[in-house]
C-alpha cells in the first residue's frame, strides 16, 4: 500500500514554491497555523496558487460553490476539505512530494 | 553611461505546422511550453519568460546592490492576446489548445509585479503595450528613468503569447504571416522581392541595463538612446512607403544618442518580410543614414511580436561577439546592404528598429565596443 504523504510537508511544499520569493515564506510548524498573512506571510494572491496547485494534485472538482468551501482556518481544515473531495491520491501520481512539487508548481 | 550587462534570450529556429486552424502556417513553436497547458496548470508565455528568470539572473541582481534605484518593466506587447483571448477554445484536443485557470495572474501588470518581487524591485514596476515595438519603446523608459530619476539598474522582460488560435488567425488572414498553401511559391525572407512574409514564433528575453558598478561584468554594449515615433497615417494597420515613421524614430534615437548618421554602420531592421514593411523601412534607412549593412533575424526564429526587438538586439550582439553578421534567410537577390550573405562586423554604432500595430515606430543606438 502507498504510504500517505504528510500533509504539513505538501503545505509547506507547495507553499515555499509558489511565493514568488521562496525565503519569504515562513514555515509552517503545525496543522494548526492558519493559513493567513500574519501566520505565513501568504498573501490573497499566493494562497489562490496553492489552492490552484494542491486542487489540480487531488482533483478536487471546480465550480463556484466549490470555490467557496475552500477553507483558510487552519492547514489541518484545509486537509480535511481535500480529504473528503479529493477524486484522486497525489500517491498514486508522484513519488514524493518534491517530485509533486517540480510537476506542478 | 548606460550599459546593456546581459541579455537572456530564447527562441527557436524550428517551426512546426499547425494545421488545424482556418489558415494552416507554420510556426517556431517551442513545444515544452505548451506542457501541462491544456489542463490550465501551466501558461505557455509564462513558462517561456521563466525561463530567462533562472537562478543566476536572479543572484547576480539581488547580490550585487546598485546605490541608486532599481526597476523592473514588462515590455508585453499586445497585450490583448494575453490571457484566455488567443486559446483554442474551440477545439480542447487541439494540439495548442491551453486553459487559464487563474485569470488574474496573466494580467499583465500583476505578473509583472510578482517578478518583480523575485529580482527585489521596489522603486519602479510598469508594463507596456506597445505592439510589436513594445521591447524597444521601453528603452525610452530606461533612459529616462536612468537619466533622470537616480536609476541606476533597470531590468526588461519581454514576450507575449505570439503564437495562438488569435494571432495565427489574425495574421494568417492578412496575409502577414506565410500561410502554408503559400510556400511552394515563397518562403519568409525580408527586403526580397520574391520571398515574403514570416511566420509567428515564440520568443522572449530578458535584459539588465546597468550604470557602472564594481560587480558589473564586462557589457554586452553600451545603450546611447532610444526614441519611438508615429508617423501621419490614418490606417493604424498600415506603414507609409516612405518611412516617415521609422525615420522620424531615427533621427530622434540619434539626437538622444548624439550621435550622427554617419556613424551608423550596422541595422537590425524590423524586417517582417511584409511588402509594405520592406517598403517603408528600406525608405527609411536609405534616406537616414550613410554607409551601412542591415539584417534582419524574422526569417530565422519566426516573429516573436512584442520581444521581437529587444530578443532580436541580444542576438545580433551575441552573433557580432562571433565577429560576423547574419544574412538574412532566402534572399533571392544579391544584396550587400539588405545581406543576402554573412558579412563580417563592420565596427561602429548598431541601431535597431521595431514597429507596432499602432502606428508606433522605435529605435535605439548601441555601441558594441565596450572597451573605452
Amino acid at each position: 500500500m502507498t504510504k500517505l504523504f504528510d500533509f504539513l510537508e505538501v503545505f509547506n511544499a507547495v507553499s515555499a514554491a509558489q511565493k514568488a520569493v521562496t525565503a519569504d515564506y515562513i514555515v509552517a510548524e503545525s496543522l494548526d497555523v492558519p493559513i493567513t498573512e500574519d501566520a505565513t506571510n501568504l498573501d490573497s494572491l499566493d494562497v489562490t496558487l496553492i489552492f490552484f496547485v494542491l486542487g489540480e494534485a487531488y482533483g478536487i472538482p471546480g465550480g463556484e460553490e466549490m470555490d467557496a468551501l475552500w477553507p483558510i482556518s487552519s492547514i489541518g481544515a484545509l486537509n480535511t476539505f481535500l480529504q473528503e473531495y479529493k477524486t484522486k491520491d497525489p500517491e498514486s501520481e508522484y513519488d514524493n512530494v518534491k517530485a509533486l512539487v517540480k510537476d506542478l508548481s | 553611461m548606460i550599459y546593456l550587462t546581459k541579455c537572456n534570450t530564447v527562441c527557436t529556429t524550428e517551426t512546426k505546422l499547425i494545421a488545424d486552424i482556418p489558415h494552416p502556417q507554420h510556426a517556431h513553436i517551442i513545444p515544452e511550453t505548451f506542457r501541462r497547458a491544456k489542463s490550465g496548470m501551466k501558461y505557455p508565455p509564462h513558462t517561456l519568460l521563466e525561463s530567462l528568470v533562472d537562478e543566476d539572473t536572479i543572484s547576480y541582481v539581488r547580490d550585487n546592490p546598485v546605490q541608486g534605484k532599481t526597476g523592473f518593466i514588462f515590455a508585453a506587447g499586445n497585450q490583448g492576446w494575453m490571457g484566455n483571448n488567443g486559446r483554442y477554445d474551440k477545439d480542447p484536443e487541439a494540439e495548442l489548445h491551453y486553459k487559464v485557470k487563474v485569470p488574474f495572474i496573466v494580467l499583465t501588470n500583476i505578473y509583472a509585479g510578482r517578478i518583480a518581487s523575485m529580482f527585489g524591485v521596489h522603486d519602479h514596476v510598469s508594463t507596456d503595450a506597445s505592439a510589436c515595438a513594445s521591447s524597444l519603446k521601453v528603452l525610452m523608459d530606461v533612459q529616462n528613468l536612468m537619466n533622470n530619476f537616480g536609476f541606476d539598474r533597470v531590468i526588461v522582460l519581454t514576450g507575449e503569447d505570439a503564437v495562438n488560435n488569435l494571432t495565427l488567425g489574425f495574421f494568417g488572414e492578412a496575409g502577414a504571416s506565410l500561410q502554408y498553401k503559400d510556400e511552394t511559391e515563397r518562403q519568409p525572407s525580408a527586403f526580397d522581392t520574391t520571398n515574403q512574409g514570416f511566420f509567428l514564433g515564440q520568443g522572449a528575453a530578458l535584459a539588465i541595463f546597468e550604470k557602472e558598478h564594481p560587480g558589473m561584468p564586462t557589457p554586452m554594449a553600451k545603450f546611447l538612446g532610444a526614441y519611438t515615433s508615429a508617423e501621419d497615417n490614418t490606417n493604424p494597420l498600415g506603414q507609409r512607403a516612405d518611412g516617415s515613421g521609422f525615420s522620424k524614430a531615427i533621427e530622434g534615437a540619434l539626437f538622444v544618442a548624439k550621435a550622427h548618421q554617419n556613424e551608423v554602420r550596422l541595422v537590425k531592421t524590423h524586417g517582417t518580410g511584409t511588402p509594405v514593411n520592406n517598403a517603408a523601412e528600406k525608405s527609411a534607412l536609405l534616406n537616414s543614414l550613410d554607409e551601412f549593412i542591415a539584417t534582419s533575424y524574422k526569417p530565422r526564429i519566426g516573429h516573436t511580436m512584442g520581444a521581437s526587438g529587444l530578443l532580436e538586439t541580444g542576438l545580433l550582439l551575441k552573433d557580432l561577439k562571433k565577429g560576423y553578421v547574419p544574412k538574412i534567410l532566402n534572399r533571392t537577390q544579391d544584396d550587400p546592404v539588405f545581406l543576402s550573405a554573412d558579412a563580417p562586423a563592420p565596427g561602429g554604432l548598431m541601431l535597431s528598429l521595431a514597429a507596432g500595430m499602432g502606428n508606433i515606430y522605435s529605435a535605439a543606438v548601441f555601441s558594441p565596443e565596450v572597451s573605452s
